[in-house]
């Protein structure tokens, strides 16, 4: 691959792969980190690159492994807060904004609790919509071990949040 | 129908791509306070996740740009790329006897572990679990199928009929509203209650 290929690359891909990567590490800083991580090591080892997936392909299946091998600075800090995007919580009844800033903040947290395997299955089935062949093919394991993977993690989610969601905290 | 298979329909749902309770479990909560609170709770749950702001700032991936990479990916490289030699004696020594132990081990197990049901399915690009799949999963199956059946001769027909579920509410078809109950029970008993 040739520089001008990859410098495209860069351009058109560097926003899908930052964002699939921040709804894994929810933390915007680290999402930028590890999204330029995933171009360097892919610059670095683009002579191996064969063309037989797709650029977008190869790109995040590195964007994965590396995502699953992070270890966060920015442990404490969420990926978004009211200050961020104040449009999003301050364009209607100031009550609705804290509540839906509150819900989002519990979900980072109990999607950020999860195994880091079954966290990533569940930000690639959940939010990115892959087909779990798919999500199998990427990250070397069974089909059927990827959509158990995210059967738990789904039921996970939904007892972890039970209590908030019914008001009891 | 059961509360608690209600609630584990609800959460079926909720795991497919598209969240459309069937119509049973629609009835239901017309008539049910508790699972009405536990779907709403749910659909809060879901609002909640497609609603969170992921999205990228303008001038936020700037600094990520053709220029940098090369830049920093230029300055990796001059990191030494052979490895530690102590590193290498061990490899050599341990490593790479017990990666074959491993793998001798792998290849022994495996094709146990990969007896696994056949399911997947699609409708509008969504895919779902079947309901035997979930049982299957969870690790369940055998023991909820004897628990409903009664005896070995139905276990036979009552595997199949599950295993033909696709989609939960499927199991509605086939199954009468004291199977049903049953079976709940027999997950509640092996697995514990939902809600």
């Amino acid at each position: 691959m040739n520089d001008e290929v990859f410098e495209k690359a860069v351009r058109e891909f560097r926003e899908r792969i930052y964002l699939m990567i921040l709804k894994y590490v929810r933390n915007k800083e680290d999402a930028r980190d590890l999204t330029q991580d995933t171009f360097v090591r892919a610059y670095r080892s683009r002579g191996s690159f064969r063309g037989d997936s797709s650029i977008y392909t190869w790109l995040f299946r590195i964007a994965v492994n590396l995502a699953l091998n992070f270890k966060s600075r920015n442990r404490l800090s969420s990926h978004i807060s009211i200050e961020d995007s104040p449009e999003i919580y301050h364009n209607e009844n100031p009550t609705e904004g804290l509540e839906k800033a509150e819900l989002h903040g519990r979900i980072d947290m109990a999607v950020g609790e999860m195994p880091k395997r079954q966290k990533m299955i569940f930000v690639l089935r959940y939010y990115e919509g892959l087909p779990f062949a798919g999500i199998a093919e990427s990250l070397g394991i069974t089909e059927s071990a990827a959509k158990a993977n995210y059967h738990h993690a789904v039921v996970r989610l939904r007892e972890k949040l039970g209590p908030y969601l019914k008001g009891e905290i | 129908m059961n509360c608690g298979l209600i609630k584990k329909k609800i959460v079926l749902a909720f795991s497919g791509s598209l969240f459309q309770p069937d119509d049973v479990v629609n009835f239901h909560i017309e008539s049910c306070a508790d699972c009405r609170a536990y779907y709403l709770e749910t659909v809060r749950l879901r609002d909640g996740l497609n609603g969170q702001p992921f999205r990228v700032e303008p001038g936020e991936l700037d600094d990520i740009s053709f220029e940098k990479i090369t830049s920093v990916a230029a300055d990796k490289k001059r990191l030494p790329d052979k490895v530690d030699s102590r590193f290498s004696l061990i490899a050599r020594w341990v490593w790479i006897p017990a990666s074959a132990a491993a793998l001798i081990l792998l290849a022994v197990f495996l094709p146990g572990f990969l007896r696994v049901s056949e399911t997947g399915d699609t409708d509008n690009g969504a895919e779902w679990l079947s309901y035997y799949e979930i049982l299957s999963i969870e690790g369940i199956q055998e023991e909820v199928i004897a628990a409903l059946a009664g005896s070995e001769t139905q276990i036979d027909n009552m595997t199949d009929e599950l295993s033909g579920c696709l989609r939960p509410y499927e199991l509605l078809n086939v199954l009468n509203d004291d199977e049903l109950t049953a079976l709940d029970k027999a997950i509640d008993k092996i697995y514990g209650s939902a809600g």
